[in-house]
């Protein structure tokens, strides 16, 4: 392992992670694709896999890379599950515009 | 210490760079968008390298990488093409594992390009080329209106970089208070000590022990090793090899083995448990289902019928 990054280097990546995570949120509110609504959520996920592996590597410990191996457990589950309702969607009524789907509000 | 004016400048003109760049009807005012954006993000990265002269941190390549990052982000959000916004969200994650290999964490960034970029991203792309269609039959190549207008710009622009600025000058203040280095203090390389078959490969490599000893116990902290040899004759201490390190792989298995053990376990469940759900979710209507659902999948299971009937059929014939 390689010196415990200083609290100023952290301050970057974690500025970085915080951009990621505000153009992912936009982009969640703005497409209107479901599957690129999906991607961004995916953005996300970036973001904080970064947070945490800076944070990591400020402690000087792993254990922020073994909770990012969780994490991509977590998002490829959430990849899998979510493509496969937008394709069980799709079939019912070929669109992919989320708000032709807003009664499923309830 | 990074000035907070600059950043909150950088902040606005961002979000009105990006409410620029999204997509809408006409495409006249992304070039000023995309000034604009690059302007806040030049700038941010600015006063990141200013209040870094200060004290050391990181290198350029930083810049470098996370300027794609931002770049290929916005992009990836702006771009009214999915294909291409998957194609964006690529080049985010090759950054990303950039920056990962930065941090001296070389395993998830391999992790992050084989699990993202090639798994999690090809399913992305599958199914947009499934289920993307053009909205007439004679421009395949016209975008859907849902693709090519955002929906709220101005809205979910501005909470967006009310957030981004709240968590930036609460990051400021609070890493501050932050001591200069939390880190545990415990001797390098101390995963040696569980990594035993790692060590006797070291040392038989290097000739230091007889091919009948074994390895016994592992210091890390005075970088010795017991070795005991089968005829009984007592045991010896070795100095380890100064070349001898801990990978970053192995001290994240050892720290995933050793410290997460259920964990694991469970995340093996939740993956097993989402392939299920995704079969059973995405299969195919069946034959009897509901009439109503039946008209919308097309013709294949009736394809799928004449195909088995026929090869009955033939089966038949050859019987005979």
């Amino acid at each position: 392992m390689t010196d415990a990054l200083s609290v100023l280097a952290l301050n970057h990546y974690l500025l970085l992670s915080a951009v990621l995570f505000v153009i992912g949120f936009i982009g969640f509110l703005t497409r209107r694709n479901l599957i690129i609504m999906f991607l961004c959520t995916e953005l996300m996920f970036q973001a904080a896999a970064i947070a945490m592996i800076a944070f990591g590597a400020h402690h000087g410990n792993v254990q922020g890379q073994v909770f990012l191996i969780f994490i991509l457990t977590i998002a490829a589950a959430e990849a899998a599950l979510a493509l496969a309702l937008v394709v069980m969607l799709y079939r019912r009524r070929p669109t992919l515009d989320a708000e032709k789907w807003s009664e499923l509000k309830g | 210490m990074v000035e907070m004016s600059i950043i909150y400048a950088a902040c606005v003109a961002g979000a009105i760079g990006l409410l620029f760049l999204l997509p809408r009807g006409d495409r006249r005012w992304a070039p000023i968008g995309a000034v604009l954006g690059g302007g806040a993000l030049g700038a941010g990265l600015l006063a990141l390298s200013r209040g870094q002269a200060a004290g050391g941190g990181v290198d350029v390549f930083f810049y470098v990488l996370a300027f794609l990052a931002v770049g290929a982000a916005v992009r990836m959000i702006t771009h009214p093409r999915p294909v291409y916004a998957a194609l964006y969200f690529i080049l985010v994650v090759l950054a990303v594992a950039g920056l990962f290999v930065q941090l001296a964490a070389e395993f998830m960034a391999f992790a992050l390009i084989i699990v993202y970029a090639g798994a999690i991203l090809i399913t992305y792309l599958f199914v947009i080329m499934l289920a993307q269609e053009a909205p007439d039959d004679r421009h395949p190549d016209a975008l859907t209106d849902y693709d090519a207008t955002a929906r709220e710009p101005v809205a979910a622009t501005i909470v967006g970089f009310v957030l981004l600025a709240a968590l930036l000058g609460m990051m400021y203040r609070g890493t501050s208070q932050m001591p200069a280095h939390a880190a545990t203090h415990r001797p390098a390389d101390a995963e040696l000590a569980m990594l035993t078959g790692k060590v006797e490969a070291a040392l038989r490599k290097a000739d230091l022990i007889r091919p009948e000893e074994t390895i016994r116990e592992v210091d890390a902290e005075t970088r010795t090793a017991l070795v005991a040899s089968p005829s009984g004759d007592g045991v010896r201490t070795v100095t380890l090899p100064v070349d001898l390190r801990v990978s970053n792989v192995d001290a994240v298995g050892v720290s995933l083995l050793s410290e997460f053990p259920v964990s694991l376990e469970v995340a093996g469940v939740i993956l097993m448990l989402a392939m299920l759900g995704a079969v059973v979710l995405a299969r195919k209507e069946r034959l009897d289902a509901p009439r109503e659902s039946q008209s919308l999948i097309g013709k294949a299971p009736h394809d799928s019928q004449t195909l088995i009937v026929g090869v009955g059929a033939s089966a038949e014939g050859g019987a005979s």
